[in-house]
């Protein structure tokens, strides 16, 4: 092990590798501060780069570029309500709320510290538990990982502020949303009314542009200007002060969401999204203030930031030890090693043992190296709230567009984002969430895949998916998700009414 | 919030039953009760029920004195929204994303009250930015006019 560390720290000396985690970090920051632009498609932008480069400056180069744009995504949520990155959408409430009381240096010192530490704790479990937890992540059937999404659905719907049956609607509309176009079964279009741009279904990055970005930008007129007087300008430990003040009683709760975001991101096709959602429900299931959660709750943000990032680790796991991609960014790496005549499995520990320790140590290198680079993106996001709003918004409407129309360079995407604004501007005005339907709609492909699959499977019984060991855990914990809140709250009504 | 809730029960309620509709045309796996239809059907049912339960205590209660929009501000911005990014859908395949975004940033910085001069730099400059950003360092193939740009 030692001889391999210190050949993976001569390994990282290189200043060719350095100079490549710095542009990358820069590149991957820009991605997340778009709306639109999601990590994946920073990451297979990059690909074509990595086919002039050594293993180790492209795999450094996505790993760094992966961590950038998935903290990055935080910033526009924080500041203007709009996630740069889907990680980002389970607590932009509570950032924005943060922002708006003017407390946004707060919150995105938070949003880079929490991050960081995720990140790092992700990296230290890739280091030292890889093998036995992918071991574990490959007992996880479609039965298992039809239980996890429904977990994912369950903590959204009861986290989400006010009207439970509201937040059903939200979800069962993401749902739906998600049914749309070529059926995974049988290959029959679904719902697409003769339109063949709708075979390829409903994206949920303009979606959520949609949902989130442009329903803001109807909502802010000159007139609603509602951020309360913010501090602009912030020294670097002024910022690590402010998040180690909100940090210090909760690091408990740091590191059960850094640990919670690791596993789920170590479950092959999971990912970050959803381990920052889960991250978020458990939180608030076990918080002594849950009623704080999506009012702008400082605890609300430690929960799930740390956790996206640590999902970043945890998908190189299965990744590594198997070469059976944990999220779409692995998925590409994958690529990016075979290409390079690297064979993902159990011996590229014993051949390659100096580039895995350089990988590990890439993971906590690039995790450093966001506090600063956070720093210095949080701080010239920060600007964005020195624009006057009648200037801000009109931009922030192109980006939203544009970012909707490059996913696919598809009008079409665009038409989608509009009309996922209008629906998220009037659910608004209704007081019904508009975050349950992006995670309906991420989620839905794999609850309908994996029942699907389990029912042809075992023909058409339906006892498997509770007699499963972790199957009948993961039955207990969305039993737990659905009661305990209900319980809580029937609990608060009654000392009130007392 | 009495009548907003009525609209979105009926929604939903009405939304489920089609839902489960058209749901049922999809058939089923061979020999098996699942299939294509199957999921959507569950998903109608549920928005179906969910769209009762909002709808029913709309109903029973008197309506409150309501507003949707806060000011006459928002439902400006509700139309000139809608109606400039359904233009950039309608007129920049044939018009070119540079100026037909120009054009939608020059109405939408005017509308929110900016002055004419303001309006024309501050969206040229936003183009020039979003323009080269994303054709030249993302690579992203922006529509193009018939005069190439």
């Amino acid at each position: 092990m030692m001889a391999n560390l210190a050949a993976a720290i001569q390994l990282l000396s290189s200043p060719y590798l350095i100079f490549i985690m710095v542009i990358t970090a820069v590149y991957g920051l820009f991605v997340g501060l778009v709306p639109g632009l999601t990590a994946t498609m920073a990451t297979a932008l990059f690909v074509p780069f990595t086919f002039f480069m050594d293993p180790l400056p492209a795999l450094a180069g996505v790993i760094v570029l992966s961590a950038m744009a998935i903290f990055a995504g935080d910033i526009p949520a924080t500041l203007v309500r709009v996630p740069g990155t889907p990680s980002s959408s389970a607590y932009v409430e509570d950032a924005y709320q943060l922002c708006s009381r003017g407390m946004a240096v707060r919150a995105l010192a938070l949003c880079a510290c929490c991050s960081a530490t995720g990140g790092i704790i992700g990296a230290l479990s890739l280091m030292l538990i890889a093998p036995t937890l992918a071991q574990f992540a490959t007992r996880f059937t479609s039965f298992e990982y039809f239980w996890l999404a429904i977990l994912g659905l369950s903590t959204t719907v009861t986290v989400s502020k006010g009207s439970t049956v509201k937040s059903c609607i939200a979800l069962l509309l993401g749902l739906f949303f998600s049914t749309i176009g070529i059926d995974i079964t049988l290959g029959i279009p679904r719902f697409t009314f003769g339109s063949s741009e709708l075979l390829g279904g409903v994206n949920f990055i303009p979606a959520m542009v949609g949902l989130f970005g442009v329903s803001e930008v109807i909502r802010t007129t000159e007139e609603s200007v509602s951020f309360t007087a913010q501090k602009l300008s912030f020294g670097f430990f002024e910022m690590l002060k402010s998040a180690w003040t909100a940090m210090k009683n909760r690091l408990g709760i740091l590191l059960r969401s850094a640990v919670l975001g690791m596993v789920i991101g170590a479950l092959p096709g999971a990912g970050g999204d959803i381990a920052a959602w889960i991250s978020y429900g458990v939180g608030k299931l076990s918080s002594k203030h849950p009623e704080e959660y999506g009012k702008g709750s400082e605890e609300a943000v430690l929960t799930g930031t740390p956790a996206n990032n640590a999902a970043l680790g945890g998908a190189w796991i299965p990744a590594l030890v198997f070469g059976i991609p944990g999220d779409s960014i692995t998925a590409i790496l994958l690529g990016i090693l075979m290409m390079k005549g690297l064979r993902p499995g159990p011996l590229i520990f014993e051949r390659q043992g100096d580039l895995v320790y350089a990988i590990y140590l890439v993971f906590i290198i690039a995790n450093v190296l966001l506090i600063p680079l956070g720093y210095l993106a949080a701080r010239s996001g920060m600007q964005m709230l020195k624009v006057p709003k009648g200037i801000l918004m009109p931009a922030i409407l192109l980006f939203c567009c544009v970012g909707s129309y490059a996913i696919n360079n598809s009008l079409f995407d665009v038409g989608v984002m509009l009309v996922m604004g209008l629906l998220g501007y009037f659910f608004e005005k209704s007081d019904v969430p508009v975050a349950p339907i992006v995670l309906g709609l991420i989620l839905g492909p794999m609850v309908e895949r994996n029942f699907m699959m389990s029912v042809i499977k075992t023909g058409g019984s339906l006892s498997q998916f509770v007699t499963r060991p972790i199957s009948a855990v993961l039955v207990i914990c969305v039993a737990c998700a659905w009661t305990i809140p209900l319980w809580s709250a029937r609990r608060r009504r009654r000392s009130v009414a007392s | 919030m009495l009548a907003r809730d009525a609209v979105i029960g009926t929604g939903c309620a009405v939304g489920g039953v089609l839902i489960v509709h058209r749901s049922m045309q999809l058939g089923n796996v061979p020999g098996s009760y699942a299939g294509p239809g199957l999921f959507p059907t569950l998903i109608g049912i549920a928005l179906c029920i969910c769209g009762i339960l909002v709808l029913a205590p709309a109903l029973r209660q008197k309506r409150k004195g309501e507003r949707f929009f806060s000011g006459p501000g928002e439902r400006l911005r509700l139309v000139e929204v809608t109606g400039l990014v359904i233009f950039l859908i309608a007129c920049a395949p044939k018009l070119g994303f540079i100026l037909t975004s120009w054009i939608m940033m020059m109405a939408e910085l005017c509308l929110r009250k900016n002055s004419l001069l303001r309006s024309a730099v501050a969206a040229t400059i936003l183009v020039a930015v979003v323009w080269g950003l994303f054709t030249k360092a993302l690579k992203v193939p922006l529509p193009v006019g018939p005069w190439g740009w």
